[in-house]
């Protein structure tokens, strides 16, 4: 019995998905669901089913397996057999699919389309972290929120960015302590003048280490890059159960009866550890215009492992759905998690005064 | 105590103010472009449930970021009120000034030609 290879498909459900998925292992995980869903073409034409089925098999003279699940080209040596899709849990009594192929690819389609960028390019392959080659629109955001902050720790004291540079030069110049007070303009119009700008200085911030555009923004940044990160790591795991699926049945096709990372495991992103994060300082994290190296210093962080067993094809494809499920539950409650987490920095940094 | 009034030096403060006003008016518009909207959406409404729930972070963070940039606003209006008031006090200045010389110019030209 040779190993069963069924064709990549990228069309139906997969068409739209994220690059991740289409670039990964989506076509291969679509070519073995749809085959493994259509039965049309292989009933009773000999007795070495070209796909795995379900076969019900009413003969007499049974000398290959009872009821059950029947792997590609393994003979069934019997006078004749009702055959069902893999998909069909329910085949024993109800013939209708409790399966669908379209169903395999719900998880996928929520974890498309946000524009958080693009991962190395990992065809038919279980990767073992998260890579990505460009931010996209997170990254840019990101930039720009970072860009806009006075000042940055972390940042080269010989290049403190252009927003430190204008606010210190004018602090310098009409501070509290300046000189224009005392020798440049004086009397009750240079008073008020003068108050107003101490407002403005106090809700601005003098310390480069805490106040307002410094802490409140780059903290914001930071929850978005986590967020960045728990859409990656979700896609991360979801692109590699695909992957694992595909090997698992083809394992159990091969009548192995140990699934093949059931020791091992497959790389799994940590989805909820980031949350908390932006409270904290995180090393490299504070340092502007490296959005690509605080992202992986965040997959860093979610690095992590999951194993998977399972016995039999049907339940290999259950489990998928139901791992499938886990996955999005988690990057809800990751997402969660990081709602709080923009709300304890909205309510902890200064309010501008009226 | 005579107060003290250099225009040019208040016209040169104002001057700062305004590049600082250029300056933050402008990162202000940069930062803008990070409100989220549907560049952190996802799905395609088949799992209205969990896209929901992954969009509450992208609501939340649009809500936080845009109540920022309402007080940039009012950072980069008070930086350009503020070049305003220090340009008018010093054309004010300068225009007293002007008077006061004006004044005394014409004080003069009568001694002048009260003298001849």
């Amino acid at each position: 019995m040779g190993e069963w290879n069924p064709p990549e498909d990228a069309g139906g459900p997969v068409e739209y998905l994220d690059p991740v998925f289409k670039n990964g292992n989506a076509p291969r995980f679509h070519g073995m669901v749809k085959r493994l869903a259509e039965t049309e073409g292989t009933s009773m034409l000999g007795n070495c089913p070209p796909d795995p089925i379900y076969a019900d098999i009413w003969g007499i003279d049974v000398l290959g397996p009872d009821d059950g699940e029947v792997r590609a080209g393994q003979v069934i040596e019997s006078s004749g057999w009702n055959e069902y899709s893999i998909l069909a849990g329910s085949a024993r009594k109800n013939p209708e699919p409790d399966l669908t192929v379209e169903q395999f690819f719900y998880h996928a389609d929520v974890l498309s389309g946000q524009d958080i960028g693009v991962a190395r390019g990992h065809h038919n392959q279980i990767r073992t972290g998260v890579e990505i080659e460009s931010g996209g629109w997170a990254a840019d955001a990101i930039d720009r929120i970072q860009t806009a902050r006075a000042w940055v720790p972390g940042r080269p004291a010989d290049d403190p960015g252009t927003s430190f540079t204008i606010w210190t030069d004018l602090l310098n110049h009409l501070g509290y302590n300046s000189s224009f007070w005392t020798d440049k303009w004086t009397g009750d119009a240079s008073v008020a003048a003068q108050d107003s700008f101490e407002a403005l200085r106090r809700w601005y911030g003098e310390d480069v280490e805490d106040h307002f555009r410094s802490w409140g923004l780059g903290q914001l940044a930071k929850t978005l890059a986590a967020f960045a990160a728990v859409i990656h790591g979700a896609r991360l795991n979801l692109d590699n159960l695909m992957g694992a699926c595909v090997e698992q049945v083809k394992a159990w096709n091969r009548g192995e009866e140990q699934s093949p990372f059931a020791d091992t495991g497959v790389a799994w992103a940590a989805l909820s550890a980031v949350v908390g994060l932006a409270g904290k300082q995180v090393g490299r994290f504070d340092v502007p215009g490296l959005t690509l190296d605080l992202l992986n210093l965040l997959f860093a962080e979610m690095e992590s492992s999951k194993k998977l067993n399972a016995n039999g094809c049907y339940t290999i494809l259950a489990n998928y759905l139901t791992e499938a499920d886990k996955i999005l539950d988690e990057a809800s409650k990751a997402a969660s998690g990081l709602v709080d987490d923009v709300h304890t920095i909205r309510s902890s940094f200064t309010r501008l005064p009226e | 105590m005579t107060d003290i009034v250099d225009p040019a030096a208040i016209r040169q403060a104002a001057a700062e103010v305004q590049a600082a006003h250029q300056h933050f008016a402008e990162t202000r518009g940069k930062m803008a472009e990070a409100i989220p909207g549907e560049h952190l959406m996802g799905g395609y409404g088949k799992t209205g449930a969990y896209c929901a729930n992954l969009n509450k972070f992208t609501h939340a963070f649009d809500d936080v970021l845009g109540q920022f940039l309402a007080e940039e606003d009012k950072f980069v209006q008070f930086l350009q009120n503020f070049h305003d008031r220090l340009q008018q006090a010093a054309d004010s200045y300068t225009q007293n000034e002007a008077q006061t010389t004006q004044v005394f110019s014409n004080i003069a030209r009568t001694l002048d030609a009260n003298e001849e």
